[in-house]
């Protein structure tokens, strides 16, 4: 296993291994590079070809050039194959292709290598898979494990893992070109009005890494308005895009990309100017790899870390979802002992009262346990025959790890002493030293921390104007069960909702803390909340124009959202028309975790009286949106009734995720 | 699962099939050969995972008959050996070579050359070890011999005697239900489709109770073949202290043939069932060294069956048995 600094080098050590390998062998077989992110992929395969080294992947994304690939796979053309750990578990891929090939596979590569211990931040379960494959690799096939961060702990349980063999090359992992400094901005507003005014001082092309995905969308768009050329940069894109977006940022044609971990581990661009964090990470590791992206070939990088007052809120929210609490797996393993035949994802959502995601998370912790209590086989899952028990301890120690990692970067926010040598210290460096270079060994900021009040004002009027698009359904989650969709998987277009709007995320910056407050504290949603929709509107301008408003019924508050309408049409001058009736109490929506027991819990529950003037469009207004089933089910009841289009508004929309 | 012993690593590299190998893994026979061949030459097994292999395998081209490419190819599988390994393994698989510790030394003693070269197995190991009565039968058989077949199994499990049995359906089924639905403990040794019957609903408890071991010569996911049959079938009388015939077709089928080879090896004493419900065909047994099971029996079966085998062999001239 080699630890070594990112821009050490790691990848020439397996290039040349795997050309030397092939050559001892006759010009026969391949290495195989598990590595995890495609972006890193991309970036390393243009590298190889550079060196002369045929190197190819096969992944999701690349489809078009699977059957090219293959063909040079059987015809042994291929020095190094790379793929990523979910591919290397994918049943068709290591039927079809995988097999062919492995056969003649001269050495693993596993690249990021620490990902394989529980302990590192970026854990994943498909690592512990390789880990049990290595471990069941004969002497003769070489291994090679890399990774860039690894502290003490990271390393004694990959060899743990992997076993006494382990050979462990350690190098010294400050990197002299980064200038680091740190600043302390609580509110979102200042943060935007400091990269507004500073961004343009930061040298050449860079990162601003933000925590969730709606975040790097928003600085985004707020950079953009102040004329700067960035673009933002997260799982939920699609790949030939994010392909596109860092070669962008790989020839300098952006000043920025504003990205979530999703521009992760390895990539490539040895002229990186600077790393900006948004927000705080939630530990030295996760933050050490990010900013090691930055001044490989340089001399000089800039680094800012930005700390918050949401931080902490969205780190915690992380680590309490980290790990599917022990109910829902309780719940996933209670359900297929109860199935002879197995169970398949979707039959499990009818089963159990969790989401997709939940369910996924679950299938993934459970197949990460080694031995593991469930085993695929096709699109089924069904109970392996080995005994298993939740290990509460092991995600207690985790869990309780994961806020020591939080408080570690807490203090480095604070950090009186040389902000490299506390990041080496606390990666367990032995070479660790002062750097001579940060904003602390220097004594002065690298760059301003000032911002101009203007810019701030203007940032937190911009914020108020982060509206959501709200999505319509187009689909039931299923045939059977529900009355509301009439045997049919569509719901006709005649029937569904228009694009609706949110007027912020949840709790965020702009508008979140007032809904937050009006729902919980004062049980009255105020009237600068109805100024902010009705401006909304202006800038929305729905098409064909609504002409009268009605609302969400509900039995556990009647009025707080009546209210609220009302007044919003009266702003509006448009009649309110409660013509929505709630006839049966339902269970709260939020506890309903997927699609079909969502619906199922809203069936039969709200009736439409019609009135004469409803054939004209419509505002359906609601608080708090979250699977938006609620706005779907209504809409459909609304326009069965006769009513004209239904645009859904919502004061907000609970979403919060990274990537 | 835990890495394996080298020479169980050695030996999945050379005989194991994994349902996709473009190089025909070594048989029995050829790795049998090629053990006597490095044994005599005073190489341990381990050597075979040596970097420079090839030319020791060049030199055992000839006295083996092996080429060295072949059992080279067949040695460099070890990535595809250990991706395929995983999933099974880390669903409570394990795999037994000669050397290792779960592997029944009575195969060795009684199989010789032809004690498979890897166990697969799911459950208790140690149940191998213990001996027990095979209980053999075709797959279509009438009620009343699959109601004498549990009702025998149950009888063994009250008294803590084990069953083995094939694994297939009919009285194979029957018996192994019968034995474990009473507590007590069997060995399934099956000829095909390992993984699929030891996820099964029904036998997940008893392989978690540590009362059940499904045991295969043959891949995890491997089909039914009736090359694949009779290989199972001389594991289960070999592991057998004693077996029972239920019902076969003369000349024909499985359990015939599974019958007859175990009488003509001696691997272990053989009853038939004879009487109004067995078919005729069974009595054909007894005219190659099958002993009629009696009818009524009182008391601990096993000691019955065993004092009536021994009485035999004090008392009777040799059976005839055609080798």
């Amino acid at each position: 296993m080699l630890v070594q600094r990112t821009g050490w080098g790691k990848s020439i050590v397996y290039f040349i291994a795997a050309r030397l390998l092939r050559e001892q062998n006759g010009n026969k077989g391949l290495s195989l590079l598990i590595s995890p992110l495609l972006s890193l992929m991309r970036n390393q395969i243009e590298m190889a070809e550079r060196m002369g080294i045929h190197a190819e992947t096969i992944h999701s994304a690349n489809t078009e050039r699977w059957d090219a690939v293959e063909k040079q796979l059987l015809g042994d053309e291929i020095d190094l194959l790379l793929i990523s750990p979910e591919r290397l578990a994918n049943a068709d891929f290591y039927g079809r292709v995988l097999q062919q090939v492995a056969p003649r596979i001269l050495m693993l590569i596993v690249d990021e290598a620490h990902c394989i211990s529980d302990w590192g931040h970026d854990f994943r379960p498909d690592y512990r898979r390789i880990a049990r494959v290595l471990r069941l690799l004969p002497r003769n096939i070489p291994v090679l494990a890399t990774t860039a961060t690894a502290n003490n702990r990271v390393v004694e349980d990959i060899r743990q893992q992997l076993g006494e063999e382990l050979h462990i090359h350690r190098g010294a992992l400050a990197r002299r070109s980064l200038r680091l400094q740190n600043i302390l901005l609580p509110s979102q507003a200042e943060r935007l009005a400091w990269l507004a005014a500073h961004l343009d001082t930061l040298p050449g092309s860079g990162i601003i890494y933000t925590l969730t995905v709606a975040d790097a969308e928003r600085v985004t768009r707020w950079l953009q308005t102040k004329g700067f050329d960035v673009h933002p940069y997260h799982a939920d894109l699609e790949n030939p895009l994010r392909e596109e977006l860092e070669q962008k940022l790989l020839h300098n044609q952006v000043k920025a990309l504003v990205a979530t971990v999703a521009l992760g581990m390895g990539f490539d661009k040895p002229d990186l100017g600077f790393v900006v964090h948004f927000q705080r990470p939630g530990s030295v590791v996760h933050y050490y790899q990010q900013i090691g992206r930055a001044g490989r070939s340089l001399d000089s990088a800039i680094i800012v870390l930005l700390g918050g007052e949401e931080d902490d809120e969205v780190i915690n929210y992380f680590i309490r979802t980290a790990f599917p609490p022990q109910a829902h797996t309780e719940a996933i393993l209670r359900a297929l002992r109860q199935s002879p035949e197995g169970l398949s994802i979707v039959e499990m959502e009818r089963k159990v009262n969790l989401s997709r995601q939940q369910i996924d998370k679950v299938l993934r912790l459970l197949s990460s346990e080694t031995p593991s209590p469930i085993v695929q086989t096709g699109s089924r899952f069904v109970l392996a025959p080995v005994p298993y028990s939740i290990d509460v301890e092991r995600i207690q120690k985790l869990t309780a790890l994961r806020r020591a990692e939080q408080e570690q970067m807490q203090q480095y926010m604070q950090s009186a002493e040389c902000l490299m040598l506390f990041l080496q210290r606390a990666l367990d460096d032995p070479h660790a030293e002062p750097c001579g270079k940060c904003a602390v060994c220097i004594g002065n900021p690298i760059v301003s921390p000032m911002v101009d009040e203007q810019t701030v004002r203007e940032a937190v009027h911009f914020l108020r104007r982060s509206e959501i698009p709200l999505e319509p359904r187009k689909m039931w989650p299923s045939r059977e069960g529900l009355s509301i969709c009439r045997g049919q998987g569509t719901i006709p277009e005649s029937l569904r909702a228009e694009e609706g709007r949110a007027l912020c995320l949840w709790g965020d910056a702009g508008w979140g803390a007032l809904v937050k407050r009006g729902k919980y504290n004062h049980g009255f949603y105020s009237d600068e909340l109805v100024e902010g929709i009705v401006d909304m509107v202006k800038r929305w301008n729905p098409q064909p124009v609504p002409q009268w408003v009605t609302c969400v019924p509900s039995l556990r508050h009647p009025h707080l959202v009546p209210d609220f309408a009302r007044r919003l049409a009266e702003s509006l001058g448009l009649p309110f028309v409660p013509c929505v009736h709630k006839v049966r109490e339902t269970r709260p929506q939020k506890e309903m975790q997927n699609s079909f027991h969502q619906v199922h819990n809203l069936d039969g529950a709200f009736e439409v009286h019609s009135w004469e003037g409803m054939a004209k469009p419509v505002f359906l207004v609601d608080d708090v949106v979250d699977s938006g089933w609620t706005l779907t089910v209504i809409a459909v009841l609304l326009r069965q009734a006769g009513s004209g289009a239904v645009f859904p508004i919502a004061l907000a929309k609970q979403v919060l995720r990274g990537g | 699962m835990d890495a394996l012993q080298t020479s169980t690593q050695v030996a999945t590299l050379l005989c194991a099939h994994t349902g996709n190998d473009p190089i025909q893994p070594l048989t029995q026979s050829e790795y049998v050969r090629l053990v006597g061949w490095l044994k005599d030459k005073g190489y341990p097994l381990e050597e075979l995972l040596s970097p420079d292999i090839y030319l020791l395998l060049l030199e055992g081209e000839e006295p083996t008959g092996l080429p060295a490419e072949r059992l080279k190819a067949l040695l460099e599988r070890g990535a595809q050996i250990a991706l395929w390994m995983e999933k099974w393994s880390n669903a409570g698989m394990w795999i037994a070579g000669w050397e290792d510790a779960e592997y029944p030394p009575v195969l060795h003693e009684k199989l010789r050359k032809q004690a498979p070269v890897l166990l697969y197995g799911f459950g208790n190991p140690d149940l191998l070890q213990q001996g027990g009565l095979a209980i053999v039968g075709s797959r279509h058989t009438s009620e009343n011999l699959l109601e004498s077949a549990r009702r025998i199994a149950n009888r063994c499990a009250q008294q803590s005697w084990a069953v083995i049995s094939g694994g297939a359906k009919g009285v194979d089924r029957a018996a192994m239900l019968g034995a474990l639905e009473e507590g007590g403990t069997c060995v399934g040794v099956l000829a095909a489709d390992l993984a699929r019957i030891a996820t099964s609903y029904t036998l997940r408890e008893y392989l978690l109770s540590d009362k059940l071991c499904l045991v295969s010569p043959y891949h995890p996911q491997s089909g039914f073949t009736a090359g694949n049959a009779m290989g199972r079938n001389k594991m289960v009388y070999a592991l057998a202290e004693l077996a029972l015939v239920i019902a076969c077709e003369k000349g024909k089928g499985g359990t015939w043939a599974g019958a007859k080879e175990n009488l003509q090896h001696r691997w272990t004493p053989l009853f038939v069932m004879v009487g109004e419900d067995a078919p005729e065909d069974n009595l054909a047994l007894l005219e190659l060294g099958a002993r009629a099971f009696p009818t009524h029996i009182e008391g601990l079966l096993r000691e019955q069956l065993l004092s009536l085998v021994h009485s035999a062999q004090v008392g009777q001239i040799a059976l005839p048995i055609e080798v």
